[in-house]
């Protein structure tokens, strides 16, 4: 019982602090542990479980059918002298380069565009939104039609130029643009909706304060609203960071990671791997090394929102 | 609720909610064989797939009594997801296979071969190169449907508009490559050219002889593939009497194909019909053009094979016997249903499919035809051979890098 008084001893100086802690109301353990117990289970069962067995099975030759040796590091060996997956790595982060940005840029430019109450603006946000909720397959199907070559673009850049637009799915060069298109069309509005949000959340005073001395509309935004909506750009940036790392219907139904290996990314080799070769050893292995890129990036997002992130509003 | 049954209730949920992640809180299995139920995966999908295998359901109970309960999933995702059930043993009974990918399922499927001598089963009732190619390591693996030697669709109006005589039994490559210079004009092409497996491998091994693998091992890099693949993807790179390619695009050339924009394609007898009825056009049909060696084709086709884990083989393969009869394989072929593996039953599919010069080709082709005989890992390779091959076609990487990398990959 010392640590509960020790605790309760600071929180009797400030008594306007709510009681956070259900073992310090009084409430029974066993009743907090039930409360608990369905989402705690679930996490056990269906992701941490996974985890551990995707890490042990890493270490296997672990095929669909058939018997299952132990190789040790033989998995990610073979990974390490795999051009492709070397290709797939490369892809993903040149696609989280690509996209990222730009996501937060296009998404940060309509929400500021709508913080002023322009006309239509709840029309304008459910039509950014539309995208994010329609499925991805309709979406990459409806885009493949657009790219391909005797599409909707081809057929526009004739009209216009008189000759063929490239082959924007077919052409290597080409193919990784059109994929990180598409994935910003698709995705920018959800973060669009977390800015706008933000913005509306900071306190006009603080914006008609900057206006009295004097800062215009651009120095307001990126003196004053821009430090304010830092949390939700932090959000943002760390969520969209990992979600591309884990890319895999845009590429998989636009180009099938082709041509060659320019849109093979890394959650598509995994795939193959795993479902298509059915060696779940490899897969797993190749699991594990996305997993600890995405949480090496996320840590050093951490590390790094110290110094730009402000949570004083 | 009195707390006593609430906690008893709360237990009950909680057992079962754990032991789902073990073993699954359904009573009926996949596999198991109860009261004469036997389960069945097929691909499909839709309300007109499904009324047709119910047919076939009701003719099997009729004949042996059992009830055959149908699982079913797209083909896209059909054999992933086979796969994946067998290696938790546990896949349906009776497992639709198709040629092409049975070496990757033979660890997980039973042969038949004890099934068929202890039951007198006909298996010399069915085509030859399809029940072949169900056939690994000299084991028989599934009883053969359907029968599909790729042929040559081609587009009767686009032919009678340009005036290009129509192909016909005997016409040769030069006729072939000829004929579609001629048709490709006005922003339409002659022919579609695309790297499918089934599309593409007819036309190099008829061309130079080439084929992708032997005894199981794959050899993409022979000096006959190279050539034979160089070849065919100048259709479109240097020749250009083929339309380029987007992407990966499974249904690219039968889609080009009956929008019109190609005159010209290699397709298998179970598309023909749906084929017939999508397009705008009179569609004829011819064999593979002839190469050096006279016409010469590939076939796949698929069949029911019955999984390891299965309870009762001898019930499932009953029932297998009744699935491929010819009663049932006739009203398949009526249905317009794939072209029957049981060449009794054939001629109810020639007097559906309406299509000139079908029966002579089809019978011409399946004579001579060679089954396609792929690698444990095909369904891996074919995925590689169309995402490596665009480039070639293309004209972004030579078509020996492709079939390098396609090999490297493949060997791995």
């Amino acid at each position: 019982m010392a640590h509960v008084t020790q605790t309760r001893e600071p929180r009797a100086k400030r008594p306007a602090t709510p009681l956070r802690s259900g073992r310090e109301a009084g409430t029974p353990y066993p009743t907090v542990a039930s409360f608990l117990s369905p989402s705690l289970i679930g996490l056990a069962v269906f992701t941490l479980l996974p985890i551990a067995m995707a890490l042990v099975m890493a270490f296997f030759d672990w095929p669909a059918f058939g018997s299952r040796s132990f190789i040790g590091l033989d998995n990610f060996r073979s990974l390490a002298g795999d051009p492709v997956f070397r290709a797939a790595v490369r892809n993903t982060l040149v696609f989280v380069v690509l996209y990222v940005p730009l996501n937060i840029v296009v998404s940060m430019v309509l929400a500021a565009w709508m913080s002023p109450r322009i006309r239509g603006r709840q029309f304008l946000r459910v039509l950014f939104f539309l995208p994010v909720i329609t499925p991805m397959v309709a979406n990459a199907v409806v885009w493949r039609l657009l790219y391909q070559p005797g599409g909707s673009i081809d057929g526009t850049w004739e009209w216009l130029t008189g000759s063929h637009a490239p082959n924007f799915l077919g052409d290597a060069s080409w193919a990784m643009v059109a994929v990180v298109v598409m994935s910003v069309w698709q995705g920018f509005g959800y973060n669009m909706i977390v800015f706008s949000a933000a913005i509306e959340a900071v306190p006009e005073s603080v914006t008609e304060a900057a206006r009295i001395d004097g800062a215009g509309p651009v120095r307001t935004f990126f003196s004053v609203v821009l430090p304010m909506i830092s949390p939700a750009i932090f959000f943002a940036t760390t969520m969209t960071v990992i979600t591309s790392m884990q890319v895999f219907v845009q590429p998989f139904l636009l180009t099938g990671g082709g041509p060659g290996t320019a849109t093979e990314t890394l959650v598509m080799y995994i795939y193959q791997a795993g479902f298509s070769s059915f060696s779940l050893g490899l897969a797993s292995a190749a699991s594990w090394v996305l997993l600890v890129i995405v949480l090496g990036l996320t840590a050093v997002q951490f590390r790094a929102q110290r110094r730009w992130v402000s949570y004083d509003v | 609720m009195q707390p006593r049954t609430r906690r008893t209730a709360a237990i009950a949920v909680l057992a079962c909610v754990a032991g789902s992640a073990v073993a699954g809180c359904s009573t009926n299995a996949n596999g198991q064989v109860h009261d004469n139920r036997v389960t069945w995966s097929m691909w499909g999908g839709g309300s007109a797939d499904l009324a047709v295998w119910q047919q076939v359901i009701n003719q099997v109970r009729t004949s042996t009594g059992t009830t055959l309960e149908l699982r079913m999933a797209p083909f896209a995702n059909y054999f992933t997801k086979v796969g994946t059930q067998m290696s938790a043993d546990n896949a349906a009974c009776i497992v639709s296979m198709q040629s092409l990918r049975i070496g990757a399922f033979t660890p997980g499927l039973l042969p038949l071969d004890d099934l068929i001598a202890k039951t007198g089963f006909d298996i010399g009732a069915f085509d030859k190169s399809v029940q072949q190619g169900l056939t690994a390591d000299g084991k028989t693996y599934a009883i053969a449907y359907d029968v599909g030697p790729l042929v040559m669709l081609y587009n009767k109006d686009r032919f009678a508009a340009a005036g290009v005589a129509e192909p016909k039994a005997g016409w040769t490559m030069d006729d072939f490559t000829s004929a579609a210079r001629k048709l490709t004009a006005g922003g339409k092409y002659g022919f579609v050219a695309a790297p499918g497996d089934v599309y593409m491998l007819p036309m190099i091994y008829s061309k130079t002889g080439g084929l992708p693998a032997k005894d199981g091992q794959l050899q993409l890099t022979t000096p006959a593939m190279k050539r034979g693949f160089a070849w065919y993807s100048d259709l479109v790179r240097k020749e250009k009497v083929a339309p380029p390619l987007a992407g990966v695009d499974l249904a690219f050339a039968t889609a080009e194909f009956i929008n019109g924009n190609a005159a010209m394609a290699v397709d298998g007898p179970w598309d023909v019909l749906s084929v017939r009825d999508q397009a705008k056009f009179k569609v004829g049909m011819a064999p593979i053009p002839a190469g050096p060696n006279g016409s010469r084709t590939l076939s796949a086709g698929s069949g029911f094979g019955i999984s390891k884990n299965c309870t009762d083989p001898e019930k499932a393969f009953r029932a297998i016997a009744a699935m491929t009869s010819t009663e049932t394989l006739t009203y398949l072929a009526k249905q317009g249903r794939a072209l029957p593996a049981r060449t009794a039953a054939q001629s109810a599919w020639f007097d559906n499919v309406k299509i000139d010069g079908a029966e002579q080709t089809i019978r011409a082709a399946s004579a001579t035809a060679t089954p396609l005989r792929t690698t444990a890992d095909w369904a891996n390779v074919s995925n590689l051979l169309y995402q490596f091959g665009v480039g070639a076609f293309n004209g972004s990487s030579s078509p020996q890098q492709v079939l390098q990398d396609v090999q490297a990959a493949g060997d791995r």
